[in-house]
């Protein structure tokens, strides 16, 4: 696959307030764009403006082609000032696109049990997954062979019901949905992982594999539940970015290496999707 | 782009086609670039710091956006000098624009050492010496707030290399134009400036600074007013060329320094917002020559007028 480094702008179609601080924002790119995979994530901001001054990376949400054009939807909540003005933006206003960026889920054909596993708004990038998996997609964007073999579970876990944002466009593509909140409001009362540890004795650790986005917090506890597990466990990674391009340096994480113990690795171009094995947490 | 126009310009010995620059750890090491710009058109790449072991860098956060600008302390992660002549430079040799390593040292006899290596390869055109850096334990900004120290360290390199020699200085002193005039005596062939400002920001729901390392250094159009201050200042006190960065995000931003009397500019804060800043401003700045009938460049540079 060649790398396809993508500098343009887009008309906003819908941003639309799903939650609350949520917001499903849709992008009609200027220009086409052939392919943007999940867990690759695009670099925006508004189109015009000094004030906030960086583009904020925000993951797929989903990537479709029509008549008018190539279409970005991203799922975001509002946690400072670039996503609040990012909040603040109607159909018809313009963005400046870069992406997309990253390396995306890489899927291993070969397992065919793929459970899929969010906190909060890391929720976003799976629920493209699952959309692009539950399509019968491989890991190039082609119809793959084994699809119809796929068995998905999906677990979302948020702190309440109120929540787990955009459960209702997973479910539509998944019937194997678990959920977990911390308050107990609905399903299983805990944290997710809790909920994973409790039925991983189901999966055949040869045949499944496993995809994660959320809070650090919940990185770092199945990074310690999936220590004893031989099932491959893929994370996306979050840091703050300028450039998204691997110049700025600034979102840099802790990865092991053999040679040296560990050394920082750039979420944006060495990520963001890291095996979960080579994380070194402090 | 107008054949007739001249925005050549001669940094201490270092003929550049234009006076557009990339500040160095805005750019990576050039390749990072090369899917959005012509990296040929550019007057000159400075790529990221380079010492002579490899460094880590800080543990993050490292980066934290504020009120027009952003902080960094990114701690001059770096692959070390054997790893750029070995794993960077054989890129950078294709290139036709002049290629300056930017340089530091935790010690003035690691910017000899550093010095003398990088003299014995192809490739590069000048080096930059960075004794400014405000997000490191040992060296950096320590030498740069020293006249003494400044000097000592520009004479090493001197003597350890041919090549151009580059002092960026820091604006976290009393009076820049004491360290500019000082490296001026110890023989620098020119000097950049600012580097960034050190700074702070805290979230006050934690009550923890944004940055792991505490401060870091703000770079971005909050710094340019203070920045070309600095240039303007030192204009008038060394007679070395004197390369403006802090806060470009524009032409007419560039063109500020150029009129007070910077030789040529470096972009940096910028890249990271639009890969394609350098090239952008250089277009534009050909444009405003065009419509204000400037056929050399020269004609721009230390035109201020007060």
């Amino acid at each position: 696959m060649t790398k396809i480094l993508n500098l343009d702008s887009g008309t906003i179609i819908e941003n639309q307030e799903i939650a609350k601080d949520h917001f499903v924002m849709s992008v009609l790119l200027t220009s086409y764009l052939d392919t943007a995979l999940p867990g690759q994530f695009i670099m925006v901001r508004k189109q015009g403006v000094k004030d906030p001054l960086l583009r904020r990376p925000l993951s797929l949400y989903g990537f479709f082609q029509t008549e008018a054009g190539t279409v970005l939807e991203f799922l975001y909540r509002v946690l400072g000032k670039g996503t609040l003005a990012l909040s603040r933006l109607v159909a018809g206003d313009t963005v400046d696109i870069l992406g997309p960026l990253g390396k995306p889920f890489e899927l291993i054909e070969a397992r065919p049990h793929i459970i899929l596993l969010a906190g909060g708004i890391g929720a976003a990038p799976l629920s493209y997954f699952l959309e692009y998996l539950a399509k019968g997609l491989d890991r190039y964007g082609e119809n793959s062979q084994r699809a119809e073999m796929r068995r998905i579970i999906f677990y979302f876990g948020a702190a309440s019901a109120a929540a787990l944002v955009g459960l209702p466009q997973i479910q539509r593509f998944c019937p194997d949905v678990r959920v977990a909140t911390d308050d107990g409001s609905t399903g299983f009362s805990g944290t997710v992982t809790e909920l994973l540890r409790r039925d991983l004795p189901e999966f055949d650790p040869e045949k499944t594999s496993l995809y994660s986005c959320g809070p650090t917090a919940m990185i770092k506890s199945l990074s310690q539940l999936m220590q004893t597990s031989s099932i491959p466990c893929y994370v996306s990674m979050e840091e703050r970015m300028a450039c998204g391009i691997g110049a700025c340096l600034g979102c840099s994480i802790k990865v092991r290496r053999e040679s040296s113990g560990w050394a920082y690795s750039q979420v944006c171009t060495d990520g963001p999707v890291f095996n979960i094995k080579n994380l070194q947490w402090e | 782009m107008a054949a007739h126009l001249d925005l050549s310009v001669d940094i201490g010995g270092l003929k550049i086609k234009n006076p557009i620059m990339t500040a160095s750890g805005t750019f990576g090491y050039g390749e990072e670039y090369a899917p959005f710009i012509d990296l040929n058109a550019l007057g000159a790449i400075i790529v990221k710091g380079l010492s002579i072991n490899p460094r880590m860098g800080n543990p993050p956060p490292r980066i934290i956006e504020t009120a027009g600008g952003m902080l960094n302390a990114i701690g001059l992660q770096n692959v070390g000098v054997q790893a750029f002549i070995e794993t960077k430079l054989p890129f950078l040799r294709t290139l036709d624009v002049p290629v300056i390593a930017n340089i530091l040292g935790e010690t003035p006899d690691d910017y000899q050492r550093i010095s003398e290596l990088l003299s014995r390869v192809d490739g590069l055109h000048a080096l930059e010496v960075n004794i400014s850096c405000p997000n490191v334990s040992k060296g950096g900004i320590a030498f740069g707030a020293n006249p003494d120290m400044a000097m000592d360290i520009v004479r090493r390199v001197k003597a350890a290399t041919s090549l151009p020699v580059i002092v960026k200085l820091t604006p976290n002193v009393t009076d820049i134009t004491v360290i500019a005039e000082a490296v001026e005596a110890a023989g620098a062939n020119a000097v950049s400036l600012i580097n960034t400002i050190t700074g702070m920001s805290i979230d006050v729901e934690k009550r923890i600074p944004h940055l792991k390392n505490i401060t870091g250094g703000l770079s971005g159009p909050a710094i340019k007013p203070i920045a070309l201050r600095m240039v303007w200042q030192v204009v008038n006190c060394v007679s070395i060329p004197v390369i403006g960065m802090g806060g470009i995000m524009d032409a007419n931003d560039a063109l500020e320094f150029l009129v007070a009397g910077a030789t040529a500019v470096q972009i940096g804060t910028a890249n990271f917002i639009n890969p394609q800043s350098t090239i952008l401003i250089l277009n534009d700045i050909i444009s405003f020559m065009e419509t204000h009938h400037v056929q050399d460049i020269h004609e721009l540079i230390g035109s201020l007028r007060c």
